[in-house]
């Protein structure tokens, strides 16, 4: 795989490959953000669209990143999404729900069963506020650094801490009163 | 006991971390549709290079600048720019000489200043002045000064006639009068009105004029 500031660096030539090639390896991870937070399919594919698009526009007007290309979408991304957000549900019916459910091939140890996986994901979309759950999702589900998270957010590192932290006692919380719960049915 | 049930922090994490590595694949038809669709705006940017940020704003995804505001100002265009710009300030220039030089025009034009309202009783002025000289030979004419000279030479020839006497002056004295003496002013006035409107002459010469009319009279009456 080629490096991400060589490949940067490549596409503000408008190296056709480059762009090709920056496509592939982000158009997946920009689609399963967007996925997590709207949960729809369709709409998550436009929002990648719109960002690439984005993205060429940019770099014809030579303007766009010069470095951290994976922030610079997803922030572009974040902000597409963010101006759609007032169409989104946020409450994500039971099918999606289960399309995040770990499947045979993906399961790890550390899941105990699928209802668990399930209820954290509701809790995410529902419970958390926005920050808290962008920061959620951008630290935890796509792995990004506590430093590219606040910059896709717009909020500077220490927010984003505070952030994270009261959005992980709410889930922390949130899987208590689960388990709780099904204690008690047992 | 709610201490008890509730998960760590790490806990929670794993799960988080186990629902991120569960990524759902980009559906094949949508990927394939979009990375085309991508393609082919990364081969129209390549083909036409970069775009000039000016014409671009508020574009979005148009094609750039007007073709217009690339081209090239040749040496032609710039020396007819030079001469219009220049022929500009010289007509300026020159409405503003005019424009100075007739300023009481201007802006009688413009404001209806009172300069027209002062000026204007002027040519009434002017244009009475033939009519003034008309009137003075209507005055001339008169039948009361023309009538004048007729009576005037009387007393003079009754004088001539009788002073000789010498004692009859107190006999006659209506015909010694002061009154033909006043009555030459107007016979003078009369040798005046021919040569007046043509030569307006002076006092001295009216004076001489009549004493050579009253010279010529007295020359007839002597014959």
């Amino acid at each position: 795989m080629t490096d991400p500031s060589a490949l940067l660096k490549a596409a503000r030539r408008l190296d056709k490959g480059a762009l090709a090639e920056i496509f592939d390896l982000y158009a997946p991870d920009i689609y399963n953000y967007i996925l997590r937070l709207c949960q729809d399919p369709v709409q998550a594919d436009q929002i990648v669209g719109d960002v690439f698009s984005k993205f060429l526009d940019q770099l014809a007007l030579g303007q766009g990143p010069h470095t951290n290309l994976r922030a610079y979408l997803y922030q572009t991304a974040y902000h597409l999404f963010l101006d759609q957000a007032h169409e989104i549900k946020r409450i994500a019916p039971i099918e999606i729900v289960e399309f995040f459910a770990p499947d045979n091939y993906s399961v790890q140890n550390a899941v105990e069963n699928r209802a668990l996986l399930d209820a954290v994901m509701l809790a995410i979309n529902n419970d958390l506020t926005d920050d808290q759950r962008h920061v959620i999702v951008l630290r935890f589900l796509e792995g990004l650094s506590l430093k590219e998270t606040a910059k896709i957010v717009g909020k500077n590192e220490s927010s984003v801490k505070v952030l994270q932290s009261r959005g992980m006692a709410k889930l922390r919380k949130i899987l208590s009163d689960l388990r709780s719960e099904s204690q008690g049915y047992q | 006991m709610n201490n008890q049930s509730i998960p760590s922090e790490r806990m929670v994490e794993n799960l988080l971390h186990t629902l991120g590595a569960d990524k759902k694949p980009y559906p094949q038809g949508l990927l394939e549709t979009r990375r085309a669709a991508y393609l082919s705006q990364v081969t129209l940017l390549v083909g036409s290079g970069p775009r000039p940020q000016k014409g671009n704003k508020g574009n979005g995804r148009g094609q750039g600048g007007s073709s217009s505001a690339s081209v090239p100002m040749t040496p032609l265009m710039k020396v007819v720019l030079t001469v219009l710009i220049a022929g500009n300030i010289a007509l300026v220039t020159y409405l503003g000489v005019l424009t100075y030089e007739n300023w009481d025009k201007v802006q009688a034009l413009l404001f209806g200043a009172p300069t027209l309202s002062e000026t204007s009783p002027a040519p009434p002025e002017l244009s009475t002045q033939p009519p003034a000289l008309d009137s003075t030979p209507e005055i001339a004419t008169a039948p009361e000064s023309t009538v004048v000279p007729d009576s005037t030479p009387a007393p003079e020839s009754l004088s001539e006639d009788t002073q000789p006497a010498g004692d009859n002056s107190v006999e006659n004295p209506e015909v010694s009068t002061p009154e033909p003496p006043a009555k030459d002013k107007p016979g003078l006035h009369l040798g005046q009105t021919p040569h007046g409107p043509d030569e307006p002459p002076s006092q001295d010469q009216n004076n001489d004029q009549g004493n050579d009319n009253n010279k010529d009279k007295n020359k007839d009456k002597d014959k």
